[in-house]
């Protein structure tokens, strides 16, 4: 009896860790409205789960840069993480990524998108100097970083926040267009992805929204793992992932994801990311994602 | 009757059914209203459990960016709970407003999930936060709003659904309480009702039930009222009437079985009496047959001394000194041969000759005779039949019998009374006598009645025993009644004696009457004539020895040729071979006895001898009769040799 009582009090003085978690937790991202998002993740959890044979839970994160800070704090396990903050946290915390979807549209890859309305008339990023722009968060590649790459391949060599009049963060992509759409902002930075779902959406993106700059392609949003991920498991989730659309089950999920299949992702297919960072003038491992 | 009581179950079972009915209809409407109820009590949990849920989100609202926020997973599990309930209240109603109103708080929702999605992951530029955050306050209001509208509705329906409910089961409650009051009410009265109908006709039942228990057999009760007691009534009034019969039948019965009791009791008691006087019959017949064989050893005896002392009568001196001697010789003698007789009498065996005798006329002569001799302190009284009482019988036997009663009576009153003679014809019913041969329809009842001392039972069974008496020794030779049965049956007659210590005793005797014929075939009074001695050759056959030799002795004496034999073969032997004119023959004699004898030597062929029967028994009249047809004269022993003499002379001298 003593024995079990000193295991239970040793057990519970270790900090949380994938080998004495009971649940496997993945953060995600807020790239779009957070109730939509996690209501198209889930089926993807449950699938995971019953391959795995342990429960998922996903966790939404408020923040793009909050990814990272979890990881330190050991909160998640693995995250479904975009570009930029797959780049940051690569970068600051040695995630290794893993998997990502290949969307419908066969396409692996997302890029960056400036948009503004119609209406406002403007056609380059040379007349949006003193207007107000909104960005998604710091932490992102198309909402953040890629228009400051394509304004400094303007060359426009200002801070945002000296170039603009107004810089706003509105969290999410569908947020800046919305903020766009709405006239709370005169230009927008969104990811295509995001773009066309809403644009599917809401005719109104159509309608009143015109695109003056993109990038180029990026990886799309792809699962990471913790540095002290156990190397098995993180093969057999990976395995997992990429045989989804070997079996029906699993192509009922991707359907419901909007995804094709999962493809093996590496550290490799971050490099445009760096780059693109390095453009526009970032240094990930300084870098300040916060938004101000 | 029994459609009263088929009709008040039968209503009361219709009330039962449709009350049970009812109620239970009402039973299924109040459960289903309970469990409408039961759900629009979930409705109202799950309108406040909403209403609190977007309360929480909105406190989560609130609190987002302060010290105290919740984390992003807990607020939207906050808002994904409250969406869950509305999907859920929206999929139970089908109503098109209620429809209308959760398609209002559907949109509501997801526009306060997208303002909250944009306000929570907001973030840098602090004026638009606020304001994204006032604006999802403000649809998180109006979401309140539409909320609490659809949870008052589902209030106020489900009060209504309670009213509904609480007005059924009051309902269920007084239909029921009204059915079990009516039923209760009918049961009640139907039971007063039919008690009394049963009670009525009990009564008369009991009653005449218990009248039939009294005793009261045959008692009826009216037939009427219900079919039902009509019938028992009748079936009542029949059990009573055959009980009634059977009644009677079984007293019948008793009276016929007491009847039969009682006869075969006196059957029994008769029988009884008859072997009791068989019984002392045969003992008297016993005790006279015995003294008759001491009579006729005796009489013999006497004979020869009777014989001797007759022939030395003859032959010694009138003069001689023995003469005194012989004298009282042939007294003893004498008297020995009075004893014998008696006691002949008693067995039967009487010398006497029956004859039709008038019992009156008798009875006449010995009330002189009794009226001259018997003390003058006794009465006597003589009551005779109004006609002749004639009866066969010796007359000085009958004289004998009237006197040895008379004396017995005599003794039986020492202090004087009253002694009856009487005689009367009774039925032949009344006469106690069985078998008398020729006997009339009538009988001659003779009675000789004293009021003297009596007799105890014990005493009144020994009288006619020989040599019992009751006098002084010397006084009696206990031989009077002995010798009075005996010449009584003798006479086809009957004696009876009745008789109690202090009541005095009457002698009873009963004597078939004597008709034409029987008086024609007894002989009259015979008168006998002596005449001299003719002389003869006669043949003196017995075998005392005595008796012959004195018989011989005076037989020749007076001139006879006498010839002797010892049995009755010789004497057969001697008729056969000499001629005999008489033969003097014992009945008593050894071999072949003297009835054969005579019987052998009546067949002899002419000239035959002529009898003479001597014999110391008695000898009854048929016996006599039968012998006096083959012979001249029975003498009885001990006979005088002078009495010998002229019957031999006489029977010589008959032709």
């Amino acid at each position: 009896m003593l024995r079990v009582i000193l295991f239970c009090i040793l057990f519970s003085l270790f900090p949380l860790s994938w080998a004495s978690s009971a649940e496997l937790v993945i953060g995600l991202i807020p790239e779009q409205n957070v109730f939509a998002q996690l209501e198209r993740y889930e089926p993807l959890g449950k699938y995971i789960s019953s391959r795995l044979g342990m429960p998922v839970r996903f966790s939404m994160l408020s923040r793009y840069g909050n990814i990272i800070e979890s990881f330190r704090k050991k909160e998640l396990n693995a995250a479904f993480w975009g570009s930029f903050t797959g780049a940051l946290a690569i970068a600051k915390e040695g995630v290794e990524p893993i998997a990502r979807p290949v969307w419908l549209d066969d396409s692996s890859t997302y890029y960056g998108l400036v948009f503004v309305r119609k209406d406002s008339g403007y056609e380059s990023f040379k007349d949006l100097e003193g207007k107000r722009i909104a960005f998604v968060d710091k932490a992102t590649t198309a909402g953040y970083v890629s228009p400051l790459f394509l304004l400094r391949e303007q060359g426009v060599d200002k801070p945002p926040e000296d170039y603009f009049r107004e810089v706003i963060y509105t969290g999410s992509h569908d947020a800046a267009i919305l903020a766009v759409l709405n006239g709370e902002a005169d230009v927008g930075a969104a990811k295509n992805t995001i773009y066309t779902l809403e644009a599917n959406r809401n005719k109104r993106v159509e309608e009143e929204l015109k695109l003056i700059g993109w990038t180029q392609r990026v990886p799309s949003n792809a699962l990471g793992v913790s540095s002290d991920f156990p190397k098995a498991e993180a093969r057999r989730l990976k395995e997992i992932l990429i045989g989804m659309n070997d079996s029906p089950e699993g192509l009922k999920v991707l359907e419901s994801f909007k995804a094709k299949k999962f493809i093996e992702t590496t550290k490799d297919d971050y490099v445009p990311v760096f780059e693109m960072a390095d453009k526009a003038g970032i240094e990930l491992s300084t870098y300040d994602y916060f938004n101000k | 009757m029994r459609k009263k009581i088929f009709l008040a179950f039968l209503s009361l079972l219709l009330i039962f059914v449709s009350g049970s009915l009812i109620s239970s209809k009402y039973i299924v409407d109040a459960t289903e209203g309970l469990q409408k109820l039961l759900q629009m009590h979930k409705i109202d949990d799950m309108s406040k459990a909403l209403s609190l849920s977007i309360r929480t989100v909105q406190t989560d609202l609130f609190s987002l960016r302060t010290p105290v926020s919740r984390d992003l997973d807990t607020i939207i599990n906050n808002v994904r709970e409250m969406e869950g309930l509305v999907n859920k209240c929206y999929s139970c109603h089908h109503k098109e407003w209620l429809v209308k109103k959760f398609n209002r708080m559907s949109e509501g929702i997801r526009l306060y999930k997208g303002a909250l999605s944009l306000y929570v992951t907001s973030s840098a530029n602090t004026p638009r936060m606020e304001r994204l955050g006032i604006e999802a306050t403000q649809m998180g209001e109006a979401l309140m709003e539409r909320v609490e509208e659809v949870s008052s509705l589902a209030s106020t329906r489900f009060s209504q659904v309670t009213e509904e409910s609480l007005g059924r089961i009051k309902n269920v409650r007084l239909i029921l309480l009204g059915t079990l009051a009516l039923t209760f009410l009918i049961g009640v009265f139907a039971a007063i009702h039919i008690t009394r109908a049963l009670m009525a006709p009990l009564g008369v039942f009991t009653e005449g039930t218990r009248k039939i228990a009294s005793g009261n057999l045959g008692h009826t009760v009216p037939s009427e009222g219900m079919t039902e007691f009509k019938e028992l009534a009748e079936y009542f009034n029949k059990m009573s009437m055959e009980l009634k019969i059977a009644h009677e039948e079984q007293e019948s019965t008793n009276r016929e079985l007491n009847n039969e009791i009682n006869e075969r009791k006196q059957a029994e008691e008769e029988k009884n009496r008859l072997m009791d006087q068989l019984v002392h019959a045969r003992k008297l017949e016993a005790i006279g047959t015995l003294s008759g064989g001491i009579a006729h050893e005796f009489n013999n005896l006497l004979q020869v001394i009777q014989g001797c002392a007759d022939l030395m009568d003859i032959t010694i001196d009138s003069d001689s000194a023995a003469r005194k001697h012989l004298s009282t010789i042939i007294t003893t003698a004498h008297r020995g041969g009075d004893l014998t007789k008696r006691l002949l009498a008693f067995s039967r065996k009487v010398d006497g000759e029956s004859r039709v005798m008038d019992l009156n006329t008798k009875l006449g002569q010995v009330f002189v005779i009794l009226q001259q001799t018997l003390p003058r302190n006794i009465d006597i009284e003589l009551h005779l039949s109004p006609v002749p009482a004639t009866i066969a019988a010796d007359p000085s036997g009958i004289e004998q019998l009237l006197l040895n009663m008379a004396l017995n009576a005599k003794d039986a009153m020492p202090d004087g009374g009253r002694l009856r003679l009487s005689t009367r014809l009774v039925e032949i019913d009344e006469c106690k006598l069985d078998g008398v041969p020729g006997s009339a329809d009538t009988c001659i009842l003779l009675e000789i009645a004293d009021n003297g001392c009596g007799m105890d039972e014990e005493t009144r069974a020994l009288i006619f025993d020989p040599f019992f008496t009751t006098k002084e020794v010397g006084a009696g030779t206990g031989l009077g009644l002995s010798v009075t049965y005996g010449l009584v049956n003798a006479y086809g007659g009957y004696i009876e004696c009745e008789s109690a210590p202090g009541r005095g005793t009457t002698f009873s005797i009963f004597f078939p009457q004597a008709r034409e014929d029987v008086a024609e075939r007894l002989p009259r009074d015979r008168q006998l004539t002596f005449n001299d001695v003719t002389g003869g050759r006669v043949l003196i056959a017995d075998d005392e020895h005595g008796i012959v030799e004195s018989a011989a002795t005076v037989l020749q004496s007076m001139g006879y040729e006498v010839v002797t034999a010892s049995t009755g073969e010789e004497a057969i032997e001697i008729c056969k071979k000499d001629r005999i004119d008489l033969i003097a023959l014992d009945l008593g004699m050894p071999g072949m006895g003297g009835i054969s004898c005579l019987d052998a030597i009546s067949t002899l062929s002419e000239p035959k001898p002529k009898a003479i029967i001597t014999t110391g028994y008695g000898l009854d009249d048929a016996g006599r009769n039968d012998i006096l047809k083959k012979a001249e004269r029975i003498l009885q022993k001990p006979y005088r040799l002078t009495e010998f003499i002229s019957a031999v002379r006489e029977a010589l001298l008959k032709k």
